[in-house]
């Protein structure tokens, strides 16, 4: 059996409800990272949505203090919301298409730190400059 | 190709690509399986702490459309990603290697890998006639038996290798049979599309190292992910087919207010893929976006499903010839039946007795 | 082979071979029949016309019966109204038409369609209840009248649950339809809904007979 799909396509366009439920469920995550430092990720791809919603929930939670810019295979854009500890995740690829939001309750979220595997090799190579400019300054 | 000690992490760096964006593909491919975003972490643990999976891509009659769509030579994106995370030992038209060289890794790699590699395959296999698609003077039915049988598992992709796609069309000139028909003790999922969409081919490697295993399948073999739903149910334009609202052609004043396709051939209805959630073309559309109706090539046989123009409602073997033929032998059979009705009346009237008037056409009125 | 390519294909294709068999055999079969000729005197000079005149006059019940039977024909006149506005006035229909004959002509808006559809069926259904029910008619019904019955509900049943998605799969329940209308037009020759092409030539001779002697019918 399948349900009846008028019916779904009915109440999509009257909106599915779930604006509120992300509220709730960002809620609760906050008051865990307060009370215990547990992190939580909400994929919002994954939570049916009008646009409407979408924008009534982004409006909901407003803007914070930062607001970063990622240049990685493709932008993405990580800003704080007016609740600190909430952050608004989004995702783009090389051609500027969206491929991901997300809601991260978390300190900073994980995309914005310097990773430990860029970090080693960002010190090899900065070591590897040093190098060549000393050369440089040894030849002159 | 073959520098196995490299850490992903090197290879990344080697490649240019930060770890972020790595991390970036890690979370957009939990999304893309539907796995909770938490998974991004574990994803990311397990493409890099295991050795990277041999991958041996086989190539039979097909068209490289396929490995195209995979790739995107053209453009990178973060799909090829994956190409970091496994190893992909074989692969006719992207290996540098050739001709015995080219064989002879493929048997290095079966070798060290026995029992764990993944094999890959895009098109059909000929069983009409071994020489109709041969490489290095092997049949494709050699080859795939000879490499499946230390496979972990088989990957089919594309419609051609999953289910025959166009060489297995009528009349099927080469004798051409999906994968499954000739390996039938290996796991085997495929990955239908005519290409298939790269994501879900990605998706799919990226489950099986992640997890171990592959994901799950529906009847006919694909990931229930990416092929539980049917076009038409995701379809942006399904409120004018509930209306009844339909393009009449490809150019009238429906198809630009974007009316339901179903009258132009469209096959969403019955076709089950992803392309209506996730898109073609780094997401840009899907084909139904672009004013052509779906051509159902996720779908066994689509080739075969008669005119890719005609409504799915109407009959494909039906035609005029059906009903020249059926008046030609009424006629013959009424003549008969009414020759012998006659005779019988007849037969009544020069009997001993007055015969009984016989009605013309004895059927009760109906209300 | 899925079932819908069967439906599609093969089904439909023998089950309309089988039908225009069927009618064309028939019809021959009953036009080839000798006609007995009448031994009574002819009373009357405009034969033709007044045959004419009986295949209308009973398209409406006759007055003397009319508290009787006036159920009944309404009943058979909207249901069979509304199966003709069904199958030729629904745009999916008409696009299988066109798929055959090369030409298709307007259609009603798919509201409408579903609203007669509805109307019909239950009609359907109230028949087969009554026909169930009431002493007489149950009496007087046979296997033909509870079979030609279900079989032209059928398709009805189905194509609603196609429509509105409901039931198996859309590709399952459209392939159900359509094997229902192959088993409609297998049966059709070969029951009573023959009635088709038999009900009008039919009222005519006996519109005939009747002038001829005299009786006004
Ligand atoms: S365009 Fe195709 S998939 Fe979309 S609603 Fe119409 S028939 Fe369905
Ligand atoms: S819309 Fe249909 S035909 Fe086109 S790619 Fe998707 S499944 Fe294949």
């Amino acid at each position: 059996m399948r349900p009846d799909l008028n019916e779904v396509l009915r109440r999509r366009a009257a909106g599915t409800g779930n604006m509120v439920l992300v509220l709730h469920e960002v809620s609760h995550a906050l008051d865990r990272l307060a009370r215990t430092g547990e992190t939580h990720v909400i994929d919002l791809s994954s939570l049916p949505m009008t646009p409407v919603e979408l924008q009534q929930l982004i409006a909901s939670l407003g803007e914070g203090e930062v607001r970063a810019v990622i240049e990685a295979e493709g932008r993405s854009e990580v800003t704080e919301t007016g609740f600190s500890g909430v952050w608004l995740v989004t995702h783009r690829d090389t051609d500027d298409m969206l491929r991901g939001r997300y809601i991260e309750i978390t300190p900073l979220p994980e995309i914005l730190r310097s990773q430990d595997a860029d970090i080693r090799a960002a010190a090899a190579r900065l070591a590897r400059k040093l190098d060549q400019i000393s050369d440089l300054e040894e030849a002159s | 190709m073959i520098r196995r000690q490299q850490t992903l992490g090197e290879r990344l760096e080697e490649r240019g690509i930060s770890r972020r964006s790595f991390l970036k593909f890690c979370t957009t491919t939990a999304s893309l399986l539907a796995l909770p975003p938490a998974f991004a972490p574990r994803i990311a643990e397990a493409l890099e702490s295991q050795r990277r999976p041999s991958v041996i891509w086989l190539s039979f009659q097909e068209c490289t459309g396929c490995s195209e769509s995979i790739l995107r030579a053209g453009s990178p994106s973060i799909e090829s990603l994956i190409f970091e995370a496994i190893s992909l030992d074989y692969h006719e038209t992207l290996q540098a290697a050739a001709g015995h060289q080219a064989e002879a890794a493929r048997e290095q790699a079966m070798a060290e890998n026995m029992g764990k590699y993944l094999v890959v395959v895009d098109g059909s296999v000929p069983l009409g006639n071994p020489g109709f698609s041969t490489v290095a003077g092997q049949s494709n039915v050699e080859t795939l038996k000879r490499v499946a049988k230390g496979a972990a598992a088989v990957i089919c992709m594309g419609t051609c290798s999953a289910f025959g796609g166009i060489p297995y069309a009528k009349p099927n000139p080469t004798g051409a049979v999906p994968v499954s028909e000739i390996i039938t003790d290996k796991p085997i999922v495929n990955v239908p599309g005519c290409p298939p969409i790269p994501a879900v081919m990605t998706s799919v490697i990226a489950h099986y190292i992640t997890f171990g295993s592959l994901p799950e399948l529906d009847d006919l073999g694909r990931p229930k992910v990416f092929y539980g739903q049917n076009i038409h149910d995701r379809c942006y334009r399904r409120p004018f087919y509930e209306r009844g609202q339909f393009a009449q052609s490809f150019d009238d004043e429906g198809a630009k207010a974007g009316w339901c396709l179903y009258k132009l051939g469209c096959k969403g209805p019955t076709t089950y893929n992803a392309c209506a959630v996730l898109k073609w073309n780094e997401g840009t559309s899907f084909p139904i976006e672009a004013g052509h109706g779906c051509l159902g090539c996720s779908e066994p046989n689509f080739w075969d499903k008669g005119s890719f123009y005609a409504p799915l409602s109407t009959a494909t073997e039906l035609g005029s010839g059906t009903v020249a033929a059926g008046v030609l032998a009424g006629a013959v059979l009424g003549a008969g039946a009414g020759y012998a009705g006659r005779k019988m009346q007849e037969k009544g009237k020069a009997g001993p007795f007055e015969a009984p008037p016989v009605a013309d056409a004895g059927q009760k009125e109906n209300s | 082979m899925t079932l819908l390519d069967f439906a599609r294909g093969p089904a439909l294709q023998g089950a309309a071979f089988i039908f225009v068999v069927g009618m064309v055999w028939r019809a021959l079969g009953l036009l080839l029949l000798h006609r007995n000729t009448p031994l009574s005197r002819n009373r009357d000079n405009h034969l033709a016309r007044h045959g004419f005149r009986t295949v209308l006059s009973r398209f409406i019940p006759a007055p003397v019966f009319e508290r009787r039977v006036s159920f009944q024909y309404v009943a058979g006149w909207i249901w069979h109204l509304g199966f003709f506005v069904v199958l030729l006035f629904f745009k999916i229909h008409v696009m299988f038409f066109q798929g055959l004959l090369g030409f298709g002509w307007p259609t009603l808006p798919n509201g409408v369609v579903v609203a007669v559809a509805g109307i019909t069926l239950g009609v359907l259904l109230w028949l087969l209840g009554r026909r169930i029910v009431n002493p007489v008619l149950r009496y007087i019904s046979t296997f033909n009248d509870y079979s030609s019955l279900v079989v032209t509900m059928l398709p009805f049943i189905t194509g609603f649950l196609a429509f509105a998605h409901y039931g198996f799969a859309y590709e399952t329940m459209l392939a159900l339809h359509i094997l229902s209308i192959s088993l409609l037009l297998v049966w059709f020759p070969f029951s009573k809904l023959i009635h088709v092409i038999t009900l009008l030539p039919s009222r005519y001779i006996l519109g005939v007979k009747f002038w001829r002697r005299g009786v006004q019918a």
